[in-house]
């Protein structure tokens, strides 16, 4: 087997990581598998890795009631990220198998992309996710189009109209899943439109915290 | 007026009508039609919004975006190019081997025919290749540069400038390389080659015996797709591997100011993998090598000096500074081994004895120091636990070639 990332030969073998997850074999080699940095304490509402306690951008009340990311958004990360997203290679999602959790719980509600967005890329990389993890997408929301989320400060984004609308009325206890959580506030808005349309609780799920 | 690459759609500027251009699928037969990839491996599907289905895409050449097996590379048309006389404005003399090896460049330029150019680290590579330049651009032919770096081709392009001042040359790599506007003097890394259907008269392609061309069959189907069936293809090598048996070489012995090389010492240093051997800040520059990324991390942070690697964000910053001689000591992994010069250095390689320092690397590495013709000289060492195959082939390497430099 080669590496999915960087193509060199892989030698499966069994270590804490994968010992308790049969079907889910690695399909990073060790040294990529090392450049990722696993979260393991962080800000118990949003894993923000920089705090220990409730970060201060969770101290308010907000239709997100908690928010699990997985990794570090380090340079590797980074690098990572520019290949799968923005060149779009789809298959490097099967790297993020070992680092996700075998089981989640909730509708799974991938972050919809704008239109426009998703011709340029071909595919929602939050599908891509929901897909790993095995769950059914619910197309709950749709997205309009605006800037680039990236390109615009803190203040302006927390300002920024909800680009998300309802496309249904929707029941039971839901999870949002995206590929990063930078600020919450996306996660934040695309929760408020699923409980104001009738979620009963809306956690998070992202491969990274920047 | 373009120029002869094959482009995504998104990679066309927006006032050009698709339309109007030659398209061609970007699979057939599962074989990408821009990098060549065959290997099953290297391809994979997605499912593709645009269309609705699973479809094929490129995973070799993902770098440049994605070729998928739905969509269509369109062609750019390469435009005429009239003669350009007398475009060499540089002012420099050549020695008497390197003026060997640019006559037989330029020969092989004129009757379009291949050659390796073998040539020491320091022999003056860039300027022996000027006048076999000037005769094609002299007979209306566009020539393309490649070297495996993009380090080396953002050295070299301010160089090529100066020499040709009034040609225009492009620079292609990493983030900057789709081409517009047709040039008739092409600087690119090997990667982008990819890009190029028959569109080359003359192509130099620089440090053949390296990583990442002497083993990737796609680079060099790229090569050979690049230039023109009946091109002129120059090849320049500082260690020569065992493959090119057919084509006509030329070797230039002696670096440009004519001192031999310098030979690295080999300083034997129990559990080097683990612990740093006691380094001075001397006169000149030091440039320590570590055989990989964490290594050269901890090494940085003991002596408390900054280190480059192929993932540094700010690595051209850091690069200039070096040589600009702002920072005294700098570590780096092996993306520094080749083409990349600094005038005044002495050269450290930590771990000398590890996998991926073969025998070319360390013959490159060692080729570092000593390039400035007001110091010849530089402190070439190898730190090692033992000496390995690759060490002893290195300095044997090196010692040969002084010694053939100094007998003719
Ligand atoms: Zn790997
Ligand atoms: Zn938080
Ligand atoms: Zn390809
Ligand atoms: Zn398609």
């Amino acid at each position: 087997m080669k590496c999915v990332y960087c193509f060199q030969p892989v030698h499966p073998k069994t270590d804490w990581r994968n010992a308790f997850l049969p079907g889910r074999p690695s399909r990073l080699c060790e040294e990529c598998m090392n450049g990722f940095e696993v979260i393991t304490e962080g800000c118990p509402r949003c894993c923000n890795p920089r705090y220990s306690e409730t970060c201060p951008d969770c101290r308010h009340d907000s239709a997100l009631l908690s928010n699990t990311s997985l990794l570090f958004y380090n340079d590797f990360a980074k690098e990572w990220m520019a290949r799968f997203k923005y060149r779009g290679d789809y298959e490097l999602i099967a790297s993020m198998s070992v680092f996700l959790p075998y089981f989640v719980r909730g509708k799974a509600v991938p972050v919809p992309l704008s239109d426009v967005r998703v011709e340029e890329r071909g595919f929602n990389q939050a599908e891509a996710i929901t897909e790993l993890l095995m769950k059914r997408p619910r197309p709950y929301l749709k997205r309009s189009h605006s800037e680039k989320q990236a390109k615009k400060s803190k203040q302006e984004r927390e300002r920024g109209a909800n680009p998300f609308l309802p496309v249904q009325q929707v029941r039971g206890n839901l999870l949002l899943i995206d590929d990063i959580y930078t600020t919450g506030t996306t996660m934040k808005q695309a929760a408020a439109v699923l409980k104001e349309n009738g979620a009963d609780s809306v956690r998070g799920l992202t491969l990274f915290h920047s | 007026m373009f120029s002869g690459q094959w482009l995504l759609k998104q990679e066309l500027p927006d006032y050009i009508d698709p339309s109007t251009l030659p398209a061609h699928p970007g699979i057939i037969r599962r074989q990408c039609q821009r990098c060549g990839n065959k290997a099953r491996y290297k391809f994979a599907r997605f499912p593709h919004a645009a269309c609705g289905k699973k479809c094929l895409y490129c995973r070799n050449c993902i770098l440049m975006g994605r070729v998928a097996s739905c969509e269509v590379l369109y062609e750019m048309p390469s435009s005429v190019q009239l003669p350009i006389p007398d475009t060499l404005k540089w002012e420099g003399a050549l020695t008497r081997h390197q003026q060997h090896a640019a006559d037989e460049i330029k020969n092989t330029v004129i009757r379009r025919g291949q050659l390796l150019v073998h040539a020491v680290c320091g022999a003056g590579k860039t300027e022996m290749i000027f006048p076999g330049i000037e005769a094609a651009l002299a007979r209306g032919e566009r020539v393309c540069i490649a070297t495996p770096r993009a380090d080396v081709v953002r050295e070299l392009y301010p160089r090529l400038r100066q020499a040709f001042p009034g040609v225009p040359a492009a620079a292609l790599y990493g983030g900057h390389s789709a081409q517009v506007t047709y040039t008739p003097v092409v600087l690119s890394t090997t990667h982008q080659l990819y890009r190029y259907k028959q569109a080359f008269d003359v192509l130099f392609i620089d440090e053949v015996d390296a990583f990442p061309y002497h083993n990737d069959p796609s680079l060099q189907r790229a090569a050979r797709e690049a230039a023109k069936p009946d091109a002129a293809i120059i090849h320049l090598t500082a260690t020569p591997g065992r493959k090119q048996k057919n084509i006509p070489k030329v070797f230039v012995p002696v670096r440009y100011h004519g001192h031999p090389l310098p030979v690295p010492m080999f300083h034997l240093f129990p559990r080097i993998r683990k612990k740093l051997p006691h380094i001075e800040a001397g006169d000149r520059q030091l440039l320590i090598f570590a055989p990989t990324i964490s290594r050269a991390e901890e090494i940085a942070a003991e002596l408390c000096v900054p280190h480059v690697h192929s993932d540094t964000p700010e690595r051209e910053e850091v690069i200039d500074a070096f040589r600009n001689c702002k920072i005294h000591t700098l570590v780096t992994t092996t993306i520094l081994e080749r083409g990349v010069t600094f005038p005044s250095v002495d050269v450290y390689v930590i771990d000398a004895g590890h996998d991926v320092f073969d025998e070319a690397a360390l013959v490159q590495i060692a080729g570092r120091a000593g390039r400035s013709s007001d110091d010849p000289d530089g402190d070439v060492r190898f730190y090692m636990e033992g000496k390995t195959d690759a060490v002893i082939a290195a300095r044997d390497a090196i010692k040969k070639m002084n010694k053939r430099g100094y007998n003719t």
